[in-house]
């Protein structure tokens, strides 16, 4: 054979130039699960050149997110490019490794974080729907006066007018008795408490109009001087917040520019007790301040002061964010401003002082977790427009990585079968059909790793459709080698013509593959399109392999003998 | 020399009309079975909708009762609650169909769980939640795909065979697909995403298969017929491709039937259907594709 010497050295460049670029691949993989963590968030870059394994294999989450324009006030341009920013910034705040942010057309957002633990926590962030806003929260005192005016209109009373005394005093009576209450409770365990309190009102109904419903004051009890409700009641309480009666009662009295808001973290006043509640908020309706005028917002540890040791947010703001900002903290000194997301308050920190130069800094009993979360909440913003979630998909790790092993171990026994097979049929041709099919999945692999490509289980329909051509190719060309050799031509003339009579059904059974995965890669989306990529890069290589490289073994190995091993 | 099929001279041709026959019968019965079983069990990739797959620290079974009627109370219909495997492995998986767009199904559920069973704990093991717009889209680009991929075959063995050829090795694609679909149908195995990868997967494998065939055919009538009739020919070319039809068959069985048993539950479904696909597509060679042939040719003489 011709050049045969350079025939070789270009299958042996081939094969030195598969093996350098899975080499990062076979290293990144051969380490421990937590190298492989600090790979992932420590040097990203070095993720770009490996053959990364899709959600359905290793566990992740897939979610699509969609612009809903319908809540829009005009048909914003750049929307879907601050959406992207801001859901960027919220999804690197999470810190997990190798996030994939894409744009799809013009309203979505496709985002996947492999690996990822917690997805009801990566959900919470990314598909925060509101924007951020800062609200002056009213004074106990006001928020007294609405509660009882929510009671008394539930419990089908008259309702004061807004400047009377009454009003008051029954709302500090009333909260004396509750916080009574909770004391009897934090002392004497919940259950029995409970039925006291229970029997002690139903003794003492009749004539008191609160206590004859009952209900609603019962369910809002005292912490301090906050307001909590039992995590189970809270669905209730909101249902009588939310009653027209009760918002026309809250109108009429002069309290119809305010509103009541849940805390985000539920809160167990009771040690050793099970029980959750969340905290709830009387704030102004119209915000002081939107999220866009942050700047930056940073968890940090407090160096100086009372507060030496303990986690703070730091804040910075815009410049207009900062006069506001100015002005909002110079009207209102010791009152609390809430920070709201999405209609829940994740903090409510007393203004101290005016604030001026728009840097602002939050203390309090956080846990450095807690304060990151908020400096997130507070980095990430307002989210320009509203986004529903229009697709999620969650492989938990344990099912990923059963999904890895179970796979690999049939691969290895369906590969085991195939070269057991090919060696009793066809001998050491056999094996030349193995080295050929092998080369041609490390070319795959290969280019896919050089590219950063994602392998997914449709990926693995694809190869194993690959594996069949390519086994096909060489089984065609051996059998017709066969025939002719049956036919009583020499070894030479049979493996050339057993090659040059395969070629067109090679050919063409392949290129009608190949124009197929074209079609598909150009026409597909999602699985179709990961299915499409490895077809057309497989059959390319699968025609190099069957048709220069086998033939090339072939010919040296037999070429000079008048017997072939076949 | 270790040879399977030497010099076999079957007449493949010969039971065409009853393989015809057999695969019309198949794909009527799944027809029927489809209409009874009320239409594909088509997963919410499709049909939109949110399937959770859960396991729980502790027995589940005395509360699935609960876990409906929480989950019925939510308003989207009553879900789909089936166990996963042995009864002790506290693992079910539940599926809401009806989702209307923008709704957080699958924190719903978690919720209801949270609160209706108190005391024992889950882990979310997988969530698939697809909103109506995006199941229909799925399906219609997969359909699209389709139309286009199988206009693009017909081009290609026009070009290279015979407009013929072209017809006759698409009509048994359209074969192969019905009948994994009839199975899928008749066992009410669940259509998936990864579903339409083995259907390409199929496609590719069964025109690889008769495009081999049909090649040998259009080599041995290169210098025409010469006295030979077309059934002739046609199963000689069958028979001479044998061997390698045979070997290719069951070389591409080891991986897949390994995948089906070994493999995790995500991939049995799609290896079952690969594994189907592989055998009628290599079935539809012989008994379909070449038999459309030898019509065509009785009608419209192909070959002098």
């Amino acid at each position: 054979m011709k050049n045969a010497g350079f025939r070789f050295g270009i299958v042996l460049a081939v094969l030195a130039l598969t093996v350098w670029l899975l080499v990062p691949s076979i290293q990144f993989y051969s380490k421990s699960e937590a190298e492989q963590e600090n790979i992932r968030r420590d040097t990203p870059h070095k993720l770009k050149r490996i053959l990364n394994l899709g959600l359905d294999l290793q566990g992740g989450m897939r979610l699509v997110l969609e612009i809903d324009r319908s809540k829009l006030d005009s048909d914003d341009k750049d929307v879907i490019d601050r959406a992207y920013a801001i859901i960027e910034n919220r999804i690197n705040q999470l810190g997990v490794a190798e996030p994939i942010l894409q744009k799809q057309g013009r309203d979505r957002i496709i985002v996947e974080l492999p690996g990822i633990k917690d997805e009801k926590v990566a959900k919470e962030v990314i598909g925060k729907t509101a924007q951020l806003e800062f609200n002056l929260v009213r004074d106990d005192a006001t928020r007294e006066r609405a509660l009882s005016i929510i009671e008394t209109t539930v419990s089908g009373g008259k309702v004061e007018d807004s400047d009377s005394e009454g009003a008051k005093d029954k709302a500090a009576e009333d909260k004396e008795k509750a916080e009574a209450e909770l004391a009897d409770k934090l002392f004497s365990g919940s259950e029995a408490a409970e039925a006291e309190k229970k029997d002690k009102e139903g003794g003492d109904g009749g004539s008191d109009p609160f206590a004859s419903a009952g209900t609603f004051r019962t369910m809002v009890q005292y912490y301090g001087d906050m307001s909590i409700v039992k995590t189970e009641d809270v669905r209730r309480v909101s249902e009588f917040l939310r009653r027209d009666d009760v918002r026309r009662a809250l109108d009429r009295a002069g309290l119809g520019g305010n509103s009541f808001l849940w805390g985000n973290e539920p809160v167990t006043p009771e040690r050793g007790s099970a029980a959750t509640y969340k905290y709830l908020y009387y704030v102004k309706s119209a915000p002081e301040m939107k999220g866009d005028v942050i700047k930056n917002a940073m968890a940090n540890i407090d160096q100086g002061g009372m507060n030496a040791g303990k986690a703070k947010v730091d804040m910075e703001l815009n410049a207009a964010g900062a006069r506001r900002f100015a002005t909002v903290t110079a009207h209102n000194v010791q009152k609390c401003l809430a920070i709201v997301l999405d209609s829940t308050v994740y903090s409510a920190p007393r203004i101290q002082a005016k604030i001026s130069g728009g840097r602002a800094e939050i203390t309090g009993s956080f846990t450095m977790e807690e304060a990151k979360a908020l400096s997130i909440i507070l980095r990430a913003g307002a989210l320009p427009a509203p986004v529903n979630i229009i697709e999620e998909r969650t492989v938990g790790p344990s099912l990923g990585q059963d999904a890895i092993e179970k796979g690999i171990l049939s691969m290895i026994i369906g590969t085991a079968l195939i070269i057991l097979f090919m060696i009793v049929y066809y001998q050491i041709s056999g094996l030349i059909v193995l080295f050929a099919l092998f080369l041609n999945m490390l070319i795959v692999l290969a280019t896919m790793a050089a590219f950063g490509a994602t392998l997914t289980l449709p990926g693995i329909a694809g190869l194993i459709l690959l594996i069949s051509m390519g086994t096909d190719a060489n089984v065609l060309i051996f059998e017709r080698i066969r025939e002719e050799l049956a036919q009583g031509r020499t070894v030479r003339s049979a493996i050339e013509q057993g090659y040059q009579n395969a070629l067109s059904a090679i050919i063409d059974a392949n290129l009608t593959s190949i124009v197929v995965g074209f079609i598909l890669m150009w026409k597909g989306t999602g699985p179709i399109r990961g299915f499409a990529v490895i077809l057309v890069i497989g059959i390319t290589a699968s025609l190099f392999t069957a048709l220069f490289v086998s033939k090339l073994l072939m010919t040296s190995a037999f070429h000079k003998r008048a017997k072939i091993s076949i | 020399m270790l040879q399977i099929f030497k010099n076999t001279k079957y007449n493949f041709l010969g039971y065409s009309k009853l393989a015809i026959g057999l695969s019309l019968a198949f794909i009527g019965a799944s027809i029927l079975m489809l209409i009874m079983n009320g239409g594909f069990n088509m997963s919410v990739d499709f049909a939109g909708g949110t399937t959770m797959q859960m396991k729980f620290e502790q027995p589940v079974r005395d509360q699935l009762p609960a876990i409906r009627a929480g989950i019925n109370e939510l308003g989207f219909g009553q879900p789909e609650i089936k166990t996963i495997g042995l009864a002790d492995n506290n693992e079910i998986q539940i599926t809401v169909r009806n989702q209307p767009e923008g709704v957080d199904m699958e924190g719903a559920i978690r919720t209801v769980l949270e609160s209706s069973l108190a005391g024992n704990s889950f882990t979310v093991l997988r969530t698939e939640s697809v909103g109506p717009k995006i199941g229909g889209e799925l399906t219609r680009d997969a359909v699209i795909a389709s139309i286009f991929a199988l206009l693009a075959i017909l081009l290609y063995v026009s070009i290279r065979f015979k407009p013929s050829f072209a017809v006759a090795s698409v009509i048994p694609l359209f074969h192969d697909v019905l009948i994994t679909l009839g199975i899928f149908a008749i066992f009410r195995l669940e259509l998936t995403l990864p579903f339409v990868a083995a259907v390409l997967t199929i496609i590719g494998y069964s025109l690889n298969d008769t495009i081999v065939v049909f090649d040998r055919l259009r080599e041995n009538v290169k210098n025409g017929l010469r006295g030979r009739t077309f059934r002739e020919v046609a199963n000689g070319s069958i028979n001479q491709t044998l061997s390698r039809t045979i070997i290719t068959t069951v070389t591409s069985l080891f991986s897949l039937v390994a995948l089906y048993v070994l493999g995790s539950d995500a991939i049995k479904d799609f290896a079952l259907a690969l594994t189907i696909g592989v055998v009628v597509g290599t079935y539809s060679t012989p008994f379909i594709a070449v038999p459309i042939l030898e019509w065509w040719n009785k009608k419209w003489p192909i070959i002098k």
